[in-house]
């Protein structure tokens, strides 16, 4: 139940399935949402070992003072493609992939609302990912001004600077494609009766995160294209001789970085916000101010870009603005620690492997948020600006935080694929678990039999056509069959069905929809 | 979804065709919106002598104008010949700089003015200055280049002292 | 700890609670402590660099506290409320109260912490009076101190071996933070620091001070500093620029007022010496030349291009009887300029901005040109002489 590949080669849709393509092939035609999603994350794993051993030579070297293994322009490409392949390579990637796994289950979509642009915004991701490594082997190396690319510094570097430019282009069309994917599958495919405000957490904050993706994706691209003019065609955007600033170029990067920063860990807040009630056996606290709270964040992270850059020295007016701006985040984000906090509380807790990555990123996050307020503190930031505190801070939020939690979502979803290919820590002696499927059997428990209506739901809203078989095959199984032998199926619903809220869309949307399903 | 004709195909063709055709044009268009945008909100006036609408002498103080000069990776020598000079808000006033271009070829820079602290760059009204136009130098040219300024009497009371620097750049695309 | 002098005793042992618990928490965990070993921003010897330690030690107190409320309930849940000892899941999943209450307290937490620190950032702006001012320049791999006022200026470059960075020998107590020539301030004066860069953009950072801007090339930004206590402070440049960014430190040493007399005194020697020799003798026709210049870039503003000055404002030196009179009057009046009724007037006292060797270029151009023949030229010696 992979792929409709002949769509794709005739251009016309005849459900003829005589003709799948298999091996490579399957994967470089497929269209299918869970093919690219593993795709995602497969890429996102490769990338997230390239850019693991970038920074174990980074560590290595650094593990005592004195230049041993590296000299020191290599040492600064190190950082600078650590910094890009983990942000465009691992973490960007693996939130697509997951979004593309659930947001189509989750919101009862029978794919994504673009099969063909899904596929092809995830193959611009290894071409682009071949130019960035590939610079370390240009003559003068890979790009080393650090991964926000500072001008005057990258307009005086070499060739590896364009490849990173280039590279940063085609990711930046990559997220765009789907983003815009996301958004309007998020829009026009949810199930009837799946109202915005009863779609679960995790597809709330992609549809956020694609929206931030859409707005500042074409800045950073806008950014790196005024570098390139500067570096090759005799511009001077960032150049003073020529009317230009070289500030000018902070503040368009950091315009798109500081969007950026919330785009790579909203989507973990849907994933948390997802494994911890399964695990707690109760629903998520506070989900209407959830979702405000993610709004408020995506709001606010368009208006305080330039506390990254307190130290080029902007007026007083300037700097309290956006320390205060900076500080207000701290509100939203206190709110989603203490709703998750407040979701523990009173649950029937276990501690599969899934929530123990939940439960640290939250006490981890929480300590990046921490160094973060201290960073907004303008005199503070003024002290630590450039200095290991930032490294660490959002080493704490994109490690501790992102990453944990795509390492429990992809537990949760490996427990639930039945697959049992990842181990996981507390299974041994099972005495918290249930026999087959830890986080099934807590999904189930808590559904108390809505998985079965969210099976029918997903089957019959069907609004494209295109996975005919697909859904009839759901159609034909039961709720349990769906669970047990369907494995796709199973995660669907199960990770759908751990947001309370579908009970009443489920309930009120299939009589609605079951009587204008034959006109 | 049922079986498309060639016919509309084709149709499409033209329709992105065009869609292309109005892109490129929507480039080009550009030139001269911005030139109208420039023009209307004055950001490229940068190059141009500022008006000074009020020549009221503030005697009862006076500023310091330091004077600071830079080079951006160029060879020259570049200096103010007095590095201090002490201006009553008003005043008419007048500075020299030397440029020496060392090296055995023609050369052209151009200078960029900024100030320091940097919203006293607002109250200082340049009428003359040779960072209004790019600046050519034969091998090894001295000259000196002048800076007639005032510095606006309304001047925050409690800015006593002005850093006028300049950084001298090469014009790239003279190189070769 | 050496603590400068305001400081009150209550922010005193605020700070040594803050050395005293990030200490802690990390010697906890480390085998080998060495004695030098810091975990707190440096120690302060500017007020800003005491307002942010301080103001760092409160919000991170803040921190703390929010901290272990929120997650001793969150530990607690943990421990209570598990599957394990029986705990059956409440189904609560909403509290209007409760989220508009950890809604505004942290608003008020956060207004609390705003509050003094736009003070802070108010007061780290206000470079205006400085009672010195230095121009720090950026370039690949080095910084260039200009003593504006004094008119010399030097590059101070890294001084670590190249054995040391290269592990072939033992690394000195200060590696990588030692310069042949620091930057050298006194000790209690306002100093202003007018930062640029020749290339790229980099960081003039100097821990102790509280003071890390950013030298943008083509655009010079103002910070300022004073320094409480002598003594040598080390920082290092904080913005990526290039290969040897971690290899070009800033050292700024603090003298007393009478060493830093004494050193400005020495390096005006030096620059002096480097660029005129007082004592040479000069042909009248260079004097002339050069005193042209001089007179370009100082003078014409009042006495104007062709000597005659202006009528009731600034006198005339074409046919000034000072200019064709005596030529010690003059020196002396062109070194001390004009004092009326014990006020200085517009001309101003030309000894600190000119040199000997200018100052008897001028005056030699003067009493030669427009009507005036004195046929004398004025050497440097003399000017050297009538300084005092």
């Amino acid at each position: 139940m992979s792929s409709i590949p002949h769509d794709h080669v005739a251009g016309h849709a005849h459900d003829d399935h005589a003709h799948h393509p298999s091996g490579i092939m399957r994967w470089i035609t497929t269209t299918n949402h869970k093919d690219i999603g593993t795709l995602y994350l497969w890429f996102s794993m490769i990338m997230f070992l390239a850019g693991g051993v970038l920074a174990l030579t980074i560590r290595t070297e650094l593990f005592q003072p004195g230049l041993q293994i590296v000299d020191p322009e290599f040492f600064n490409s190190l950082t600078t493609l650590h910094g890009l392949i983990m942000i465009f390579g691992a973490i960007m990637p693996a939130a697509v992939g997951f979004a593309n796994w659930q947001v189509p289950l989750m919101i009862g979509a029978p794919d994504m609302a673009f099969a063909r642009m899904n596929n092809w915004s995830f193959w611009l991701l290894p071409f682009a990912a071949t130019l960035l490594i590939s610079s370390f082997l240009v003559p003068g190396g890979a790009a080393a001004g650090g991964w926000t690319m500072y001008a005057p510094l990258s307009v005086q570097a070499g060739m590896g600077m364009d490849f990173t430019i280039f590279a940063v282009h085609i990711l930046g069309a990559s997220s765009i494609m789907g983003a815009i994917n996301i958004i309007t599958t998020i829009l026009n495919l949810r199930a009837p009766g799946m109202t915005l405000m009863k779609m679960p957490l995790f597809v709330w904050t992609w549809l956020i995160t694609a929206y931030l993706l859409i707005a500042v994706m074409p800045v950073l691209a806008g950014a790196v294209t005024l570098l390139l003019t500067d570096r090759h065609f005799g511009t001077s955007f960032f150049n003073a001789a020529g009317g230009g600033d070289p500030v000018m170029f902070q503040h368009i990067f950091w315009f798109f970085g500081h969007p950026e920063v919330y785009i790579m860990i909203l989507p973990s807040f849907g994933i948390v916000s997802t494994i911890l009630p399964a695990f707690s056996r109760k629903p998520l606290f506070g989900y209407a101010s959830m979702v405000y709270a993610t709004g408020s964040i995506a709001i606010l992270s368009f208006i305080l870009w330039a506390h990254h850059m307190f130290t080029v020295g902007m007026p007083a007016a300037g700097q309290v603005f956006f320390m205060c701006a900076t500080m207000l985040i701290a509100v939203p984000t206190g709110v989603k620690v203490f709703n998750w906090v407040a979701t523990m509380w009173k649950g029937s807790l276990t501690f599969e492997t899934p929530m123990l990555f939940a439960i640290g990123f939250i006490f981890l996050f929480t300590m990046g948020g921490f160094t973060g307020l201290v960073l907004a503190i303008t005199p503070v930031d003024i002290q630590l600006q450039d200095t290991y505190y930032v490294v660490v801070h959002f080493h704490y939020v994109l490690v501790a935080g992102s990453l944990f939690a795509f390492f429990g979502a992809l537990l949760a979803l490996d427990d639930l694929l039945q697959r049992d290919v990842l181990p996981d820590a507390f299974s041994r002696p099972r005495r918290h678990a249930a026999p087959h499927s830890r986080l099934r059997d807590a999904v189930c428990r808590l559904e108390h039999g809505r998985i079965d209506r969210r099976v029918r739901l997903w089957a019959l809203a069907d609004p494209l056509p295109l996975h005919g078989s697909e859904s009839d095959s759901i159609r034909a199984a039961g709720a349990c069959q769906a669970m047990g032998g369907v494995g796709h199926a199973g995660v669907d619903t199960a990770l759908a069905g751990a947001v309370p809220h579908l009970r009443d869309a489920a309930r009120g949307g299939l009589i609605e929809r079951e009587n204008c399903a034959h006109e | 979804m049922t079986a498309l004709p060639v016919h509309s195909n084709r149709v499409l063709l033209a329709k992105l065709c065009v869609v292309v055709v109005v892109m490129f044009g929507f480039g080009f268009a550009m030139i001269p919106f911005y030139n109208k945008i420039c023009d209307v909100t004055g950001l490229r006036d940068i190059d141009l002598a500022d008006k000074v609408n009020n020549t009221q002498i503030d005697t009862s103080r006076s500023i310091r104008i330091e004077l600071d000069a830079n080079l951006n990776k160029l060879p020259w020598r570049f200096r103010p010949l007095t590095p201090i000079v002490s201006v009553h808000p008003g005043e008419l006033a007048q500075v020299v700089y030397e440029v020496e271009n060392t090296t055995d070829r023609p050369m052209t820079g151009q200078a960029v003015p900024s100030y320091g602290p940097r919203r006293a760059g607002e109250y200082f009204k340049k009428l003359e200055c040779f960072c209004f136009t790019k600046q050519s130098f034969t091998p090894h040219e001295k000259r000196q280049m002048t800076v007639v300024f005032v510095v606006d009497p309304k001047l925050p009371g409690d800015v006593a002292t002005i850093t006028l620097s300049y950084t001298f750049f090469e014009v790239e695309g003279n190189k070769t | 700890m050496d603590r400068i002098d305001t400081a009150s005793a209550a922010t005193e042992i605020a700070r040594r609670m803050g050395h005293a618990a990030l200490a802690a928490s990390l010697l906890a965990s480390s085998g080998a402590v060495y004695a030098e070993r810091e975990y707190n921003l440096q120690t302060p010897v500017t007020s800003i660099a005491a307002q942010i330690f301080d103001l760092h030690t409160y919000i991170m107190w803040t921190c703390v506290v929010i901290f272990v409320g929120v997650f001793s309930v969150m530990f607690y849940s943990i421990f209570a409320h598990r599957k394990s000892k029986g705990h059956q899941a409440a189904q609560f999943h909403e509290n209007t109260m409760v989220e508009i209450v950890w809604t505004v307290i942290p608003f008020l937490i956060l207004l609390f912490m705003a509050f003094p620190a736009t003070k802070t950032v108010l007061a780290m702006k206000d470079a205006s009076v400085p009672d010195m001012t230095v121009k720090v320049t950026g370039f690949q791999w080095k910084w260039h101190y200009d003593y504006l006022d004094h008119g010399f200026s030097y590059v101070s470059n890294l001084t670590t071996p190249d054995a040391q960075i290269h592990n072939r020998e033992v690394k000195g107590e200060h590696y990588l933070l030692e310069v042949d020539q620091p930057m050298v301030v006194p000790a209690g004066k306002k100093v202003r620091v007018l930062i640029t860069a020749g290339d790229v953009i980099h960081s003039w950072w100097v821990p102790a001070f509280g003071v890390k801007q950013d030298a943008i090339p083509g655009f010079v930004r103002d910070s300022w500093f004073t320094a409480e206590k002598p003594g040598i402070y080390r920082g290092q440049c904080a913005e990526l620029c290039g290969k040897e960014h971690g290899f070009m430190p800033i050292v700024v040493e603090v003298k007393s007022a009478d060493d830093y007399a004494k050193w400005l005194d020495a390096q005006k020697k030096k620059s002096a010496a480097s660029v005129d020799d007082p004592n040479k003798v000069w042909d009248p026709n260079d004097l002339i030349a050069r005193g042209a210049k001089v007179y370009a870039a100082n003078c014409v503003a009042c006495h104007q291009a062709t000597g005659k000055g202006v009528p009731g404002a600034f006198p005339a030196l074409d046919g000034s009887p000072v200019v064709n009179g005596p030529k010690d009057a003059q020196i002396k009046i062109v070194l001390n300029g004009v004092v009326k009724d014990g006020e200085p007037t517009a001309m101003v006292a030309w000894k600190n901005t000119l040199s000997d060797t200018d100052i008897a270029a001028v005056i030699t151009y003067t009493r030669n040109s427009w009507g005036n023949h004195t046929n004398q030229a004025v050497q440097p010696a003399e000017v050297k002489a009538d300084r005092s």
